[in-house]
């Protein structure tokens, strides 16, 4: 493989992004204002006059006017170069930015790639620092070739300090110049309907709601009266109600629609997904029309996790997790997702992340926790459910009661199937913990990424001498419930042991 | 790498459940105190306030009544808190870590490993540079939640304890304060 150094591209020289970035720049604006429109076009829709929809009309072709004149000002206005080991930014249209980004200062760069892009062929560049959210950089369009040049030159900056600098600040860049791309994992079209079909049905049920909540919202910000426009219905909806038939094929209606918008999310987010090896660290990518890659090195990889809801365990198929050290701020970037893996391929990104620890696994010692951790959770969803059925007693709203009593049922259910689940589980090196309810979830960690331990204690937790254990780590925490005080004081001294004695690096 | 796996016995790991623990300054209750005292007058003049004025017509007496009582009743139950939650407070020092006990019926004990922390700080407010004390802080990478802050020290025991965890934590040399 021929490296890139005979490139003639030189990052010195201030220079802009692509000209895509004007197009890029005015897609993004109008993308945000469209949405803030929805109510008022929704309402020349049904309401307006044509004297209305006119102004609307008007209206929008000014602000698309005034979009493409700030677009393109703010693109001549944005250079960036390179100079003496530093990112440096200059944009603003009305007050002079200058953005300044030490290559120490730089944790990853990820690529991002969408429709457009793929079509002048230039790529999206976040550029990702260990401070604050404010003074990340987005290269919205560069040409492929210059976005190369970067990274390698920021490629080359690393290896050269990574002798001098002292480990803990070491950021990472997961390149594609670099050799031995290993694939683990691709999903197919026949998978990715699979994924789909598995999907979380229940939270694009909520999303309905909650489009439906918004929408809503914003039609009465604007002023248009919905009450009586809705009220003209009740008669249609009287008569809709009082036939079974109706509500049957309504509620049908909503789960295929929140069947297919799930599928539909599904598709977008995970089509040809992709999860490889390359170097000491993994890379997934995915996305239909927003292209995504998300890069996880070895040693920043903090909690590995895997999971199968009801419908992924019937058809035997994984979700994965990986959870990345992160400041606050950027804690969304940090976690990757990948759907639809067999058990061999989970296997396999076990093995690359916990090398010969992972056998640990099998060896693991698995406890499960006291029994008052379902008492308590059953207590909660009492005390939630109590005053609701007490109040539908009295008023005697009996069909309703039966919906919400059945409701409570099923979460007692569920309450149960939990406790059973609740397992953790300790070895030399890795701490473990098993839930879920209707569906398998396990977390992996090695105890060496243990940040700080908290042990607490509540006042129904003293009588019975239980106490719970807080995991710390620089992702998120791991949280062992109700076990025997006793005991979880001895797994508090190993943990601490664990990470005092080895002077292995958790990041 | 030479590979070691020795067999661990767990009964003699270094235990925290037998350890003396260092109570922190008594003054640093009179602070707490205060600081209760200040949130809680304005609390308790706003409800008497809306007690007397009776600002919603639509709301029966009886309402104002519980308002009234369901404040006081939350005044005292922070004093309560406050000041049993204050013995509760106390930490120690080991070669490798630092602990820290604190609450009342929800008790909890913290402890970070020397080798995690990233960065140490003292913090000092206005009540509480009246008796010389202050508020040493542990930054760990485990984000804000797990953050270990030790309150009512000696200012001269605190600035000794951040001299020493700093040594500890080997980041000495980077450290600006």
């Amino acid at each position: 493989m021929i490296t890139s150094k005979s490139n003639h591209i030189d990052l010195s020289i201030p220079q802009r992004q692509s000209y895509a970035a004007i197009l890029i720049i005015i897609y993004r604006l109008s993308k945000s204002m469209t949405w803030n429109l929805i109510p008022a076009i929704l309402i020349s829709f049904v309401g307006g006059t044509e004297a209305k929809l006119g102004r609307l009309l008007f209206i929008l072709l000014g602000a698309a006017v005034l979009l493409s004149i700030f677009g393109i000002i703010s693109f001549y206005k944005y250079y960036f170069y390179i100079k003496d080991d530093t990112l440096i930014v200059r944009k603003g249209i009305f007050k002079k930015i200058i953005l300044e980004i030490p290559f120490d200062r730089i944790q990853s760069i990820n690529n991002e790639q969408n429709l457009i892009h793929r079509f002048f062929s230039v790529v999206k560049l976040n550029v990702d620092t260990a401070g604050s959210a404010r003074d990340e950089v987005q290269l919205s369009a560069l040409k492929t070739e210059i976005a190369k040049e970067l990274r390698q030159q920021l490629l080359d900056y690393k290896s050269k300090t990574k002798s001098l600098s002292k480990s803990v600040d070491q950021a990472e860049v997961i390149d594609d110049i670099l050799p031995e791309k290993k694939v683990i994992f691709r999903l197919s079209i026949p998978q990715l309907i699979r994924v789909g079909v598995t999907a979380n049905h229940l939270s694009s049920f909520g999303l309905i709601v909650l489009f439906f909540f918004s929408i809503y919202d914003k039609i009465r910000e604007v002023g248009l009266d919905i009450q009586s426009k809705l009220e003209e219905y009740i008669p249609l909806a009287e008569a809709v109600v009082n036939s079974i038939f109706m509500v049957v094929f309504l509620v049908i209606l909503f789960f295929i629609v929140s069947f297919i918008l799930s599928l539909v999310l599904i598709v977008l987010r995970f089509f040809g997904l992709k999860m490889y090896r390359i170097g000491d660290g993994f890379i997934i990518e995915s996305g239909l029309f927003n292209r995504k890659q998300y890069a996880a090195k070895d040693n920043k990889i903090q909690i590995l996790s895997w999971s199968q809801n009801f419908l992924e365990r019937i058809s035997k198929i994984y979700t994965i997790v990986i959870q990345q050290a992160s400041s606050v701020q950027t804690a969304a970037h940090k976690i990757a997702i990948a759907k639809g893996l067999s058990y061999e391929n989970i296997d396999a990104v076990g093995e690359y992340i916990f090398k010969h620890n992972y056998i640990d696994i099998e060896r693991m010692k698995w406890y499960s926790v006291d029994i008052y951790y379902l008492y308590r959770m059953m207590a909660r969803f009492t005390m939630v459910f109590s005053i609701p059925i007490v109040i539908l007693l009295v008023i005697g709203m009996y069909e309703v009661l039966l919906l919400v009593g059945s409701i409570y049922i099923i979460l007692l259910l569920s309450c149960v199937l939990r406790y059973k689940k609740k397992k953790y589980g300790i070895s030399d090196n890795i701490v473990a913990i098993r839930g879920g309810a209707f569906g398998h979830q396990l977390s992996l960690m090695e105890l060496h990424k243990v940040q700080n331990i908290r042990l607490s204690q509540t006042p129904f937790q003293r009588r019975r001498e239980l106490s719970s254990l807080s995991i710390f780590t620089a992702s998120t925490t791991m949280k062992i419930p109700e076990i025997r005080t006793e005991f979880a004081m001895a797994l508090n001294d190993y943990l601490l042991y664990k990470v005092e004695s080895g002077n292995k690096p958790w990041m | 790498m030479q590979f070691e796996n020795i067999q661990i016995d767990i009964e003699k790991l270094p235990s925290v459940s037998t350890l003396v623990y260092q109570k922190i300054e008594s003054s640093y209750l009179k602070v707490m105190l205060i600081r209760s005292t200040i949130f809680l007058i304005l609390l308790l003049t706003s409800a008497v306030i809306i007690f007397i004025t009776k600002p919603v017509s639509e709301i029966p007496s009886w309402g104002y009544d519980a308002l009234l009582i369901v404040v006081i009743l939350f005044t005292a139950l922070r004093y309560l808190f406050t000041i049993k939650g204050f013995h509760n407070k106390s930490y120690a020092l080991r070669s490798y870590d630092v602990i820290f006990n604190s609450g009342w019926l929800w008790k909890s004990k913290v402890t970070t490993p020397f080798n995690r922390i990233q960065h140490v700080s003292i913090e000092q407010g206005i009540l509480e540079r009246n008796w010389d004390l202050a508020r040493l802080k542990l930054y760990t990478a485990g984000g804000s939640s797990s953050d270990l802050s030790i309150p009512g020290l000696h200012m001269t025991i605190a600035q000794e304890l951040k001299e020493y965890i700093t040594k500890k934590t080997s980041i000495g040399d980077n450290e600006q304060e």
